[in-house]
């Protein structure tokens, strides 16, 4: 009996056909390029771990895809780069001088609900930066995704850039309790700001502690906003945050890119797992955040290497189907020359594809021996642009349409 | 993708909720005369106010929200919950409301939730159901259903149901009795992620438009 899965794909898996392979490869180089200009090297890391070094705090287990060897281990499939990535800074590169840049372009899994662009296996280009704490470092990153996005051709794309710091240290600064802060961080990352605004009104926390918080999230805009930030907040840590923010937000400015930048307070990506400044990027073509990174200076001590670091990733997949939005769908790779010939010709046909490939030409050789005309349809039906033909003495050739 | 660039496009819910949410509409300043009239068309577009609605069931509002199809969407608390989209949750708008409660049949009705240990639950809203029992640590089979839930102890397909009551009558009807208060729900704004950040001028000012009609008392019994 055939199972009703046979020749299907399950939800969130998909493959890609050549137009939108090519298109993924040229991202791919595109980034690469990119990455390799601005110091950073390449890195591999294995598709699948051991549990434990993927699993943390802030992250639902839920979400991991999980599978038990043969030894009875637990392993899951890579929900993401950095985690691997920490691991591997930690085990096996603590010679290297610091800072260390890293980038990678690979698959990683995430068992959530499949959605367009969303896949449960997505393609991710990002870097790394560990070792290196102050304002540059984060600006680098800002910056480079916005030259990533800006190469990529993708259009009316925009960055949110906030600060978990601001947010943590006004936290302190109130004195509430461990748990009043865990609910607040729970509807934060919600996004059910409904939720929030019940728990601040109904926990005795007092109006104006109430009032500091919800200013605080509602500042966004450009620089004007920092001198609002810091009339909410005193206490030193808010202070320091806010001057980082404010130095990597003028460090855009040195690099041309600040006109794609918005600061945001209220953009609070993964509250335990982030300790600086974060942002996320978006276009208009998507519902759906095309990139994300931020500086999270606690992973790498789990893995007993205090390394303070930061880093961001593109959704590959995302920013096709923006790119396929904006500039529809893209077109199949073609060869420039097709080489033919009659019978008994393929010693020289073969020949002849052979020099044409050397001068770097993409040329395709017909498998079959074909009378000229049939040659001719065959290279229009396939958008081939010249034909060779190797004929029974000599070589004709000819451009088709 | 999300809405027309220069549109806020609006996912307003058929069915209970549409009175009020045109009457927020309104207050808000908004021009609904369009969606007013009696039609059946699905999307209406106000080009002078550079506004767009989406007329649809209630249960796909988180979605056209979340792919951002529309920018802003009202919609029960009930469906945010059950549809657990990734979006973001602004207002209260204080209409629509109802409660979820666990009904039982009336002769069962002294019988406390922890006595009824591994029961089969019907309900329109697995999820609501499943989070609330297991945060109990209560193991209970959920049975979904599409509606008429009510009917389900009577016929024996479940001890108890989990559904909405806002008068309560329904219940009574079929001889069940509320014995446990699952939550509140009112209907909310919603917005997309990108939206959110896209076009925050204009999004904010209707948030506070309807913050301020909310505030004021517009559904105060």
């Amino acid at each position: 009996m055939v199972s009703s899965r046979f020749g299907r794909l399950p939800d969130g898996a998909r493959d890609l056909l050549p137009a939108e392979a090519k298109r993924k490869r040229q991202l791919e180089q595109g980034f690469a390029q990119l990455a390799e200009q601005w110091g950073y090297q390449e890195v591999v890391t294995p598709t699948f771990e051991y549990y434990e070094n993927l699993v943390s705090g802030d992250r639902d287990d839920g979400e991991l895809y999980k599978f038990i060897d043969r030894k009875g281990h637990i392993m899951a499939l890579r929900p993401d780069l950095t985690r691997p990535i920490a691991r591997m800074v930690s085990a096996r590169m603590r010679h290297v001088p610091i800072p260390i840049r890293l980038y990678y372009l690979s698959h990683a899994y995430n068992y959530e609900e499949a959605l367009v662009g969303r896949q449960r296996e997505f393609y991710q280009a990002g870097v790394e930066v560990l070792g290196a704490s102050g304002p540059a470092a984060d600006a680098e990153a800002v910056a480079m995704a916005v030259e990533a996005l800006q190469r990529s051709g993708v259009k009316d794309f925009r960055l949110s850039l906030g600060h978990v710091g601001i947010f943590h240290s006004l936290m302190k600064e109130l004195n509430l309790h461990v748990e009043q802060v865990k609910e607040i961080k729970k509807a934060l990352e919600g996004k059910d700001f409904v939720k929030l605004g019940e728990l601040l009104a109904a926990r005795d926390i007092p109006s104006e502690k109430q009032q500091r918080i919800t200013r605080l999230l509602s500042l966004r805009g450009g620089s004007d906003i920092l001198p609002q930030a810091e009339e909410i907040l005193d206490s030193e840590d808010a202070m320091a945050a806010l001057k980082n923010l404010q130095q990597v937000y003028e460090t855009l400015a040195s690099y041309g890119v600040q006109q794609h930048v918005t600061l945001d307070l209220g953009l609070l990506l993964g509250l335990d797992y982030y300790t600086g400044a974060v942002f996320e990027g978006y276009t208009l073509s998507l519902g759906f955040p095309i990139c994300g990174g931020g500086r999270y200076n606690n992973l790498l001590g789990h893995f007993d290497y205090q390394l303070p670091a930061t880093g961001f990733a593109i959704n590959v997949d995302q920013l096709l189907v923006a790119l396929e939005k904006q500039q529809g769908p893209s077109e199949g790779p073609t060869a420039d020359v097709l080489v033919g010939w009659a019978t008994d010709r393929l010693p020289d046909a073969v020949k002849k594809v052979q020099q044409l490939r050397a001068k770097g030409s993409k040329a395709e050789l017909m498998l079959e021996p074909a009378e000229y005309e049939q040659v001719l349809s065959y290279a229009k039906e396939r958008c081939i642009k010249d034909v060779i033909y190797v004929k029974e003495s000599g070589v004709r050739s000819q451009e088709s349409e | 993708m999300v809405a027309a660039a220069n549109f806020i496009t609006f996912a307003i819910p058929k069915g209970t909720l549409f009175k009020p949410s045109i009457k927020l509409l309104e207050t808000a300043g908004l021009n609904c005369d369009l969606l007013k009239a009696d039609s059946r068309q699905l999307l209406f577009t106000d080009e002078t106010q550079g506004v767009r609605y989406i007329i649809c069931r209630p249960t796909d509002i988180p979605t056209f929200v979340e792919y951002g199809s529309a920018d802003l969407g009202l919609v029960g608390k009930d469906t945010i919950v059950e549809q657990q989209k990734d979006v973001y949750e602004l207002l209260d708008l204080k209409f629509g409301g109802c409660r979820f409660v666990v009904a039982v049949p009336e002769r069962r009705k002294d019988s406390t939730l922890e006595q009824l240990g591994r029961a089969r639950v019907a309900t329109k809203f697995p999820r609501v159901a499943e989070e609330y029992f297991r945060s109990r640590g209560m193991q209970m089979e959920i049975i979904k259903l599409h509606g008429n839930v009510e009917l389900a102890p009577i016929v024996g397909l479940a001890e108890m149901i989990v559904d909405i009551v806002s008068t309560g009558r329904t219940l009574r009807e079929n001889n069940l009795v509320p014995i446990a208060d699952v939550m509140n729900s009112t209907a909310r704004l919603i917005a997309n992620r990108v939206s959110h950040q896209y076009k925050a001028e204009r999004l904010n000012a209707i948030i506070e438009e309807f913050r301020n009609a909310v505030t004021g008392g517009l559904f105060d019994d």
